[in-house]
């Protein structure tokens, strides 16, 4: 994995543990030790995802934030090589 | 059994009368299948919860006979 891969993988890790305390907290909404983790993990997947898009570009089109250039298109595309 | 008594069927952490030393409902009415509530327990970091599709270790069942 390149730099760019390994940053994608911190944030599916970090979006994987805050969905599952998200399933948990649903059935226990007053679980205050949950809740902390959640708000731990969401400020941790927050940062990887700023990083990301700072250096790699943006992640879904609403990051696009320049109003001179579509950057959407400058992120490789699924199917090129250098996004696998 | 007195099915009036909803509460004492509703396993959530939200009804008054939820005892959390139960992993089932109060009343458990014929015909009706249950699932133990989940106790709160110190969870997997995030990148083994990731690897093992879980981060509760109480869920981190051998599915599979390879399972490590």
């Amino acid at each position: 994995m390149n730099d760019r891969q390994k940053l994608l993988r911190i944030i599916q890790i970090y979006d994987f543990s805050i969905k599952e305390l998200n399933l948990y907290l649903d059935t226990h909404p007053g679980c205050a030790a949950a809740l902390q983790y959640y708000q731990k993990y969401k400020e941790l997947r927050n940062k990887a995802y700023e990083q990301y898009i700072r250096q790699y570009g943006p992640i879904t089109t609403d990051q696009v934030t320049s109003t001179e250039q579509w950057t959407w298109i400058n992120s490789p595309w699924p199917w090129e090589r250098s996004a696998n | 059994m007195n099915y009036n008594n909803y509460d004492k069927a509703m396993p959530n952490s939200m009804n008054p009368n939820y005892n959390p030393d139960l992993r089932f409902p109060e009343l458990t009415p014929l015909g009706m299948t249950y699932v133990p509530f989940q106790p709160w327990e110190q969870p997997y970091d995030a990148q083994l919860g990731f690897e093992r599709g879980t981060i509760f270790p109480s869920l981190d069942l051998p599915f599979k006979r390879s399972a490590v």
